[in-house]
């Protein structure tokens, strides 16, 4: 396991102390070994065509700029070019494969960067915990019996784990916010409609985002950065590029007014997510107790929309094979497909509700703070948990505080805070819409006071009391 | 109940799960295996108690605007 980030990757390559090349093999070698079940498919002989490449362009004098040599992976439903996309499912592993690759990915691609491997996620997205019944459970690389969050779990642990310094995950309802909290890394959700998701297999279209994990804010701007800009291909028409890598330094002495979300978004919340929360809200003087009013209802809303949304998505294959599905997502889908038309409709209503609820705090503050799940993570295997006072299906609760967020569509950097020895938790850092910058302003802040950072899990991995 | 009663759903009894179950199932043609019905009626009743969290919220009859964040 390397560690590696973007910068440090990046600074070496232009100092001659490696090559693309040499980079993308230790990668591979990586991924190939990893502990975690973090990867479900290894790309050698394209990556290291990739890195030659590389190569080849800075020996002719070409840079490609700050992500070039760099490897990175992704969840199994973005569009790879010549692999089938399989969205953690077993009922897609008969689909043709993918002719083009997801515009995310091509981003990536054009901008240097290096695709080594496809990574394990919950079946359809549909999860917050990756105990995957295809390709098995992600491991948390802290501790290896417990979980990775989900459902980008794979694209969470292989950077917590060491084995790559970026990769890309979806976010319909927490799904990077979740695993990068519970492994300890940096995961981005952007507003509604700014990056692309053209060419990744969809889970809830009202929904659906992408993003990237890494183990810097610094790393987290650069790939936002590569990633973003307009696509025609996507019909949510994401806006001209607005980079920031350029002026990290402005950003992190922004003054900012932060608030810290209570009522809903603490309920239940275990004391050392309380005791992380407080860390964060110290350093950036927020004002506590901020109430969004809805919080509840825009959560309810959301578990509706995807269930019913998800479930009509999948109604051609749950009507002729619904045994090939993950037990666990299988009756999910289906109560989803069965609910009433209205339902969906209802959730889309209130949506405008809660969004200018929002608004009107924003008017406040220019941040926002959150737990992103009610605990750390829990065992691998383990259905149910409490939550204040009542038992609860971990699948299906550890989104409780980042629901309502995506909802409605707010770009969220999920970061780790500073524990060292204790078991990862993570602070959502929320914006107003299409203000990544000032998310981005209080994750730079709070790193360069050492507030937030990402540990290297322990070696060997060690058990953890949660 | 048509597949458009939101009220009526709200309004299922435990008791009254499974027998939605059967006829929306039979309306739409999607068949439940055996094996699935415990656990599809499961959800259904969790989706029943999120569905009141926000359905009486808004007028029913107003349109749905396109989402803006």
């Amino acid at each position: 396991m390397s560690f590696d980030t973007i910068q440090g990757l990046g600074k070496a390559l232009r100092e001659g102390r490696t090559t693309a090349r040499e980079i993308a093999g230790r990668a591979l070698a990586a991924a190939r070994a990893e502990p975690f079940n973090a990867f479900t498919a290894v790309f050698e002989a394209e990556a290291l065509a990739q890195a030659d490449a590389v190569d080849a362009a800075f020996a002719a004098g070409v840079d490609l700029g700050p992500l070039a040599g760099v490897p990175f992976a992704v969840k199994n439903l973005f569009d790879v070019a010549g692999h089938v996309t399989l969205a953690g499912s077993k009922i897609r592993r008969g689909a043709p494969p993918a002719t083009a690759d997801a515009t995310a990915v091509a981003r990536l691609k054009a901008a240097g960067a290096v695709l080594v491997g496809a990574l394990n996620m919950d079946e359809f997205a549909y999860g917050f915990v990756t105990e995957n019944a295809h390709d098995g459970p992600t491991r948390n690389p802290h501790d290896l019996a417990r979980i990775a969050g989900g459902s980008s779990g794979g694209s969470a642990a292989a950077v917590s784990g060491g084995i790559l310094p970026l990769t890309l995950g979806s976010d319909t309802n927490g799904s990077i916010r979740i695993p990068a909290s519970l492994c300890g890394v940096f995961g981005m959700k952007p507003t509604l409609g700014r990056l692309s998701r053209a060419g990744t297999f969809p889970f809830v279209h009202s929904l659906d985002h992408i993003g990237p994990f890494t183990r810097t804010a610094a790393d987290l701007a650069a790939a936002y950065d590569a990633l973003q800009g307009p696509d025609p291909r996507d019909e949510l028409s994401p806006p001209v590029a607005d980079p920031l890598s350029g002026r990290l330094d402005a950003l992190a002495e922004r003054p900012l007014r932060v608030g810290v979300l209570g009522g809903w978004f603490q309920q239940g919340a275990f004391p050392e997510v309380v005791e992380a929360l407080e860390i964060v809200a110290d350093a950036l003087q927020a004002r506590r107790d901020v109430e969004l009013p809805g919080a509840q209802a825009a959560r309810a809303a959301a578990f509706a929309m995807s269930a019913s949304e998800g479930g009509r998505l999948h109604f051609d294959d749950l009507a002729a094979r619904a045994l090939d599905y993950d037990p666990a997502v299988r009756d999910r889908l289906l109560a989803g497909a069965l609910l009433p038309d209205d339902v969906a409709d209802a959730a889309r209503r209130y949506r405008p509700v809660f969004r200018d609820a929002a608004r009107k705090l924003f008017e406040d503050f220019d941040l926002l703070l959150a737990p992103v799940a009610p605990c750390p993570a829990p065992p691998i295997g383990q259905a149910t948990m409490e939550l204040a006072g009542a038992q609860v299906s971990v699948r299906k609760t550890l989104g409780a505080y980042t629901q309502p967020i995506s909802y409605i569509g707010l770009p969220v950097i999920a970061a780790p805070v500073n524990r060292p020895g204790k078991p990862p938790v993570g602070v959502q850092l929320i914006a107003p819409a299409w203000r990544e910058d000032l998310a981005f302003a209080a994750a730079l802040r709070l790193e360069r006071a050492g507030v937030i950072a990402a540990h290297r899990p322990p070696t060997p991995a060690r058990e953890f009391k949660a | 109940m048509s597949g458009g009663d939101l009220s009526a759903f709200q309004n299922l009894t435990d008791a009254k799960v499974a027998a939605y179950l059967d006829s929306r199932s039979a309306e739409l043609g999607l068949p439940v295996p055996q094996g699935c019905r415990a656990g599809v009626a499961e959800n259904l009743a969790l989706l029943r108690d999120q569905t009141a969290l926000f359905a009486n919220l808004t007028d029913p009859v107003s349109a749905t605007e396109a989402f803006e964040p």
